[in-house]
């Protein structure tokens, strides 16, 4: 039995955007009668480690990729060691590698639209990050793409973190409070209840990563699902065609929406 | 409950434990360790030593100062050693390794056993643990050992009746037969208790704090983490919840009893419902046999999280009857924190939330003493598998939490060192 391979960062791994759509690529690989191995990677340097560990031990038939960059010169070096590549791309990219491509602007977009008729006119976008220059090409464009539309706050890394900064920046007034993390915003929510402050009324929470965990929360967090699920299904026939040759078909990806919880 | 844990004199539980301590604390200090376990300050520094020198422990810096010497810090090394978890199922077999602190460093996933014999699946999972270890880059001499999560009844001596496809898997040892043919010990438990460990162990739940994980994957179970150890009762198989009795006049259960929580609430039990609403087969793409039971539920969740009729409503018959179960459950055990995990959960976990909160908020009888929390245990990875992982580290490096259980054949204590 084949298996494609998969780096994802530390990072990712608490992403629960990252593990749907890792799940739904397994299940896509699973139904091809293939395995789908992943092996969380430190930085770019760990990556590139286990591209050469690969090639040398064999066993890998094709390589997924995620957060890929403009010009990502990872195709390269993967094309270079024989690998077929499949990949989850942003619009602003032009490799030429079967792909699934992610509107990010349009995720933005709906959320902007739905926070535009909400009370609180200011929204804070808070992620935490390991280290900045080494976060996920995607976490920067996401960064890059939110600071257009919102004011952006970058946490360290851990739930603690991205609570206090939160907190930080409602001293400056009622805002909504956009979370990367679902499990922050989730966090926040609890903080904020338990200094009676009143959510939605005085401060909105809304995570940009929808998941069961936002709609368990009490009150329900409003979320915005960007389908990872589907991205993952359709990241799973991109790889399986790039098996059988095919360098360059893309798909886009589902639009995404908001899904109304009781926190904004 | 209390923050203190003392512990009995000095002996391999007694490391074992202290061990566990710096697992759930995070960062300690020496001086920490002593006020929480009671034991004395020599006897901590004597302990510390032998986990330093192992290379389970390491010193992170230095504390606030006290007053006199600043307190030099500990914790785990995570990095030192691993273990591989395995989630036995049918759609879809899933293999973790974690370090230490239980974290996933990575996993494979592959076809389930489907109607697989042993004979066949046994030989399978030892040629993928090798291609884990190869494609990983691991060093294979840190990995302790293999922990197995599948449901079905412990059997004792090492053998399980697996709630599987087949006969050949009665009375089977995963145990024996894939030990024999990998090296390394295994370990098995049923997937409720393993998700149950996950928890705790991922989650840095200290070992004051019980709680119960009720798992939904084809039936239910539920696994108890107790004073740090998953409870075992008399035969290791505490937590059959989905054989609980809540209509005596209910349809016959395959267990021989009537009415059981499975029968009545399990995604087969969602699905034969579904399939005779007119329609909705068509409309989600349902199959009905066993072989597509999990994508069909599956379906089901998906729609019923979407606020679909009479998807929603199939969903929230279901939720509502595991609600009347946990609420018996946690008026026996006297519960404040419980986890729902599971392949079952994945899609519409928020509805069973909803409805066990409201159910347990209503009438538990504690309702006056104390509330019950009711969480979704992580989303993102196969919560059995990394309790199998789990449970490898447990059985290994903290004996001192086993009740009731061995390790294949050969001696845990003895792999501690890579």
């Amino acid at each position: 039995m084949s298996a494609i391979g998969l780096a994802v960062r530390a990072s990712s791994m608490e992403d629960h955007f990252v593990t749907t759509l890792v799940g739904a690529l397994a299940d896509r690989l699973i139904a091809a009668r293939m395995m789908l191995v992943t092996r969380v990677v430190a930085d770019d340097a760990a990556e590139d480690h286990l591209y050469r560990h690969w090639a040398q031990v064999g066993g890998v038939a094709g390589v997924a990729l995620l957060g890929t960059r403009p010009d990502d010169a990872r195709v390269r070096r993967l094309r270079t060691l024989g690998y077929p590549v499949a990949a989850v791309v942003d619009t602003l990219q032009t490799d030429d590698v079967p792909s699934v491509v992610v509107d990010l602007e349009a995720s933005v977009a709906a959320l902007r639209a739905f926070l535009a008729g909400r009370r609180h006119g200011r929204a804070v976008y808070v992620v935490a990050h390991e280290d900045q220059d080494s976060a996920p090409a995607r976490s920067v464009l996401e960064s890059t793409a939110m600071g257009d539309s919102f004011e952006v706050v970058h946490a360290p890394p851990g739930v603690d973190a991205a609570v206090a900064a939160a907190l930080a920046a409602l001293a400056a007034g009622p805002a909504t409070l956009v979370f990367h993390s679902d499990v922050h915003a989730a966090a926040a929510l609890s903080a904020l209840r338990a200094r009676g402050v009143r959510v939605p009324d005085d401060v909105a929470i809304v995570s940009w990563t929808n998941s069961t965990l936002c709609q368990s929360t009490n009150p329900s967090i409003t979320a915005v699902n960007r389908r990872g699920a589907e991205i993952g299904a359709l990241l799973g026939d991109r790889m399986l065609g790039a098996l059988t040759g095919d360098t360059a078909t893309i798909d886009r990806a589902p639009e995404p929406f908001v899904v109304v919880g009781e926190t904004a | 409950m209390s923050a203190l844990r003392r512990l009995g004199p000095s002996s391999e539980n007694t490391r074992s434990a202290i061990l566990d301590l710096v697992r759930s604390g995070g960062t300690v200090s020496r001086i920490e360790l002593a006020e929480i376990s009671g034991l004395t300050p020599a006897s901590i520094t004597r302990i510390v030593k032998s986990l330093l020198d192992e290379g389970l422990l390491v010193e992170t810096g230095f504390g606030d100062p006290t007053g006199g010497k600043r307190r030099s810090l500990l914790e785990l090394n995570l990095r030192a050693r691993y273990a591989v978890g395995i989630s036995l199922d049918v759609a879809r077999l899933t293999y973790v390794v974690a370090d230490l602190g239980g974290t996933v460093v990575g996993q494979l996933i592959s076809p389930g056993i489907g109607q697989a014999a042993p004979s066949v699946t046994i030989p399978r999972i030892a040629d993928e643990l090798r291609v884990l270890f190869r494609q990983l880059d691991l060093p294979t001499e840190a990995i302790v050992g293999v922990g197995v999560a599948g449901a079905g009844l412990d059997l004792g001596a090492g053998t399980a009746g697996w709630s599987a496809t087949t006969d050949e898997w009665d009375s089977f040892s995963v145990q024996e037969a894939l030990q024999q043919r990998i090296g390394l010990p295994v370990v098995r438990d049923n997937d409720a208790a393993c998700a149950a460990l996950g928890q705790y162990w991922a989650g840095r739940i200290p070992a004051t704090q019980d709680f119960a994980t009720v798992y939904m994957s084809k039936g239910f179970g539920m696994g108890m983490m107790v004073a740090g150890g998953v409870s075992r009762g008399a035969s290791s198989n505490v937590g059959e919840l989905g054989h609980m009795v809540l209509d005596l006049g209910g349809p016959p259960c395959w267990c021989g009893s009537r009415g059981c929580l499975e029968i009545l609430a399990a995604p087969q039990a969602v699905v034969g419902r579904a399939m005779s609403v007119p329609g909705l087969a068509v409309e989600l793409g349902l199959r009905g046999d066993e072989e597509h039971l999990r994508e069909d539920f599956d379906a089901i969740a998906r729609a019923a999280a979407g606020g679909r009729e009479p998807a929603l409503t199939l969903i929230e018959d279901s939720a509502r009857i595991v609600a009347t179960a946990l609420l018996s459950v946690v008026n026996l055990l006297d519960l404040d924190l419980l986890y729902l995990a599971g392949p079952g959960f994945a899609d519409a976990g928020a509805i069973y939330v909803r409805c066990i909160r409201a159910d347990l908020a209503r009438l538990a009888r504690t309702r006056g003493v104390h509330a019950v929390t009711v969480e979704l245990a992580n989303p993102g990875v196969d919560a059995a598998a990394v309790g199998a992982a789990a449970l490898a580290l447990q059985y290994v490096l903290m004996p001192h939490a086993r009740a009731g259980r061995t390790f294949g054949s050969g001696t845990p204590m003895a792999l501690a060192s890579p």
